[in-house]
């Protein structure tokens, strides 16, 4: 019996293992062989007999296989773990076909910790001050990013560019948060319209008018939805404050 | 007789590996060394009892350059390893205490 | 141990090892992506952010395999929110395709919603929920109206079944110490209705006297192939 025949026959039971673990077997004893039979050469063995007494000392084949195929029971395991790798290869896919997505976080992160870029659809502004106030609404937080004072469509109106995001940088922000805000002084002649809001998973941007009456310091936002109502006071530029 | 070789071959590799990492081939020279050759076990039956032990947790494999110069497969005894080794240990010497303690019991009644 | 080496696993270490390396995965996914949700509950959870709602609890689910095989409709609520969602399991994992939040933070005998689902003008599904407040009520109407009817008073499907429930039905269910009723209205062409659809529901007590009379929240048709 040659050493392939030998390792042949110890594979043989071993059908139910990964083709990894039974190389790993052959490659194993192939490796003990090898090192039994350099030291019978080193004792100066007859070469043609070496490998037939390294063999014979291995034991026999067929039994050295079974015990091997023994000890390789668990399936359970084996059978959870190609779950495991099929689950990582369609989330895998999923993430490359809705990478898109990532820019729901990406704006997530950008209103959190940056300054967005807000249209401003004043005609003519009179003041405008960068500001940075924030207050929670729900599961969200409201960020005040700007307030400017100046004419647009005819009137005389404070204009505050606010966004909205999730407490959690990676999370959904609750969608149209302006329908629940209302803006103190926001009278029903205000009819501004407001540059295009910008609305993903991540985040919102959008602006509010209110018409500042004379001596008017701030403004008052108010959000009011599902049980909760919490205002923020937003001082008005002062320049354009008192009228 | 087969199962209780192959628990005497998991205490032998246990307590082997005890000292340092050491490779199939490895272990069959310090065995014979250890034993003054008195185990003549058959050296391809080794294997399954490391893989066993490794599947158990018992051991861990890693490989690395011998001494030689090639590549080995080395065992390592892990902490749960050790813990079986000092159980395995206790079984042993309970049951050779007791094996002894017939001898001796035997040899003593003869005189009577 | 000197493992600087190539480190060969066990089945289950490989196994754990692999799992762990999904779960991370998933974890991202489900995080960042905000897909490849394994439970149709996460899909909720990502309505009570869209929405706003809060957290909010399951009052009871219904298989809708109608309008997707894997289609579920969950009735939930808190303090101050009822809300009807629907979720199915799509490539992406379980995804949200719709949700009714009623706001019930304001005083109120009934609050309440309607939703109504149609396949291509086949088979579908008109739910109306909602929770009621006042303890008089004992007993619920749904009328559905056209909005341009001058008189608005026009009850569509009226004629195809009484959309009434009573205490003690099964739809009326209670949670968290609050009262809450789901039901279908089982209307037979679903093809006719005009967008805005009006739904009123009437809450009579025992005696059959009118306790509160509220227009339900507009829901919306769901059109889908």
């Amino acid at each position: 019996m040659t050493r392939g025949e030998f390792l042949d026959r110890v594979l043989l039971p071993l059908g139910r293992l990964t083709a990894e673990e039974r190389e790993n077997v052959r490659r194993e004893l192939e490796e003990h062989v090898e090192d039994r039979m350099e030291v019978m050469l080193d004792m100066g063995w007859d070469k043609e007999l070496v490998e037939s007494r390294c063999l014979e000392a291995m034991g026999d084949p067929a039994e050295i296989g079974r015990e091997m195929a023994a000890q390789y029971r668990g399936t359970g395991w084996l059978w959870i773990g190609r779950a495991a790798v099929l689950l990582t290869v369609v989330v895998c896919i999923q993430a490359v076909l809705g990478v898109e997505v990532l820019f729901n976080a990406w704006d997530g992160l950008v209103v959190r910790t940056l300054r967005p870029q807000i249209t401003s659809m004043l005609d003519e502004v009179e003041a405008e001050e960068l500001v940075d106030l924030r207050m929670g609404i729900g599961n969200d937080v409201l960020r005040v990013v700007r307030v400017s004072v100046g004419e647009a469509e005819g009137q005389r109106v404070a204009e505050i560019a606010m966004c909205a995001y999730d407490r959690w940088p990676f999370g959904i922000v609750a969608h149209n948060c302006e329908n629940w805000i209302t803006v103190e002084r926001r009278e029903s002649e205000a009819r501004i319209h407001g540059g295009p809001a910008s609305r993903t998973y991540g985040a919102e941007c959008w602006q509010m008018y209110a018409l500042p009456a004379p001596g008017d310091r701030s403004v008052v936002l108010t959000y009011s939805r599902y049980g909760e109502t919490v205002s923020l006071e937003v001082p008005l530029p002062e320049q354009g404050g008192a009228v | 007789m087969k199962k209780q070789a192959i628990e005497h071959t998991r205490l032998l590799a246990l307590s082997l590996l005890a000292g340092e990492d050491m490779y199939g081939y490895q272990m069959i020279v310090e065995l014979a060394r250890r034993s003054n050759h008195t185990f003549d076990m058959k050296e391809g039956t080794l294997y399954p009892v490391l893989h066993g032990l490794e599947q158990e947790g018992f051991v861990e494999a890693y490989r690395k350059q011998a001494p030689t110069g090639r590549e080995r497969k080395y065992y390592h005894l892990t902490r749960k390893g050790q813990g079986a080794l000092r159980e395995e240990k206790q079984a042993w010497e309970r049951y050779s205490g007791a094996v002894n303690d017939v001898l001796r019991g035997g040899a003593e009644a003869e005189p009577v | 141990m000197k493992r600087k080496e190539k480190c060969l696993s066990s089945r289950r270490r490989r196994t754990l090892r692999r799992v762990l390396i999904a779960a991370a995965a998933v974890l991202l996914a489900n995080r960042i992506f905000l897909i490849g949700l394994l439970f149709p509950i996460q899909a909720l959870r990502h309505i009570e952010e869209r929405t706003g709602t809060g957290r909010t609890a399951v009052v009871c689910r219904d298989w809708v395999p109608e309008i997707y095989k894997t289609g579920l409709v969950y009735l939930t609520e808190n303090e101050n929110v009822t809300m009807l969602s629907a979720v199915r399991l799509s490539f992406y994992g379980w995804t949200e395709f719709y949700s009714v939040p009623v706001d019930c933070g304001a005083e109120g005998p009934i609050h309440g919603g309607w939703w109504s689902f149609v396949r291509m003008e086949k088979a579908g599904r008109f739910y109306v929920f909602g929770r009621v407040d006042d303890p008089e009520i004992a007993w619920l109407e749904v009328y559905f109206m056209r909005p341009d009817d001058p008189r608005g008073e026009e009850r569509i499907g009226r004629v195809h079944g009484n959309y009434g429930i009573h205490r003690g039905d099964s739809g009326w269910m209670e949670k968290d110490g609050r009262l809450y009723f789901l039901f279908e209205a089982n209307l037979v062409d679903w093809s006719e209705y005009p967008t805005g659809l009006r739904v009123v529901a009437v809450g009579y007590d025992e005696d059959r006297n009118v306790v509160a009379r509220t227009d339900l929240e507009q829901g919306g048709v769901s059109v889908a192939q």
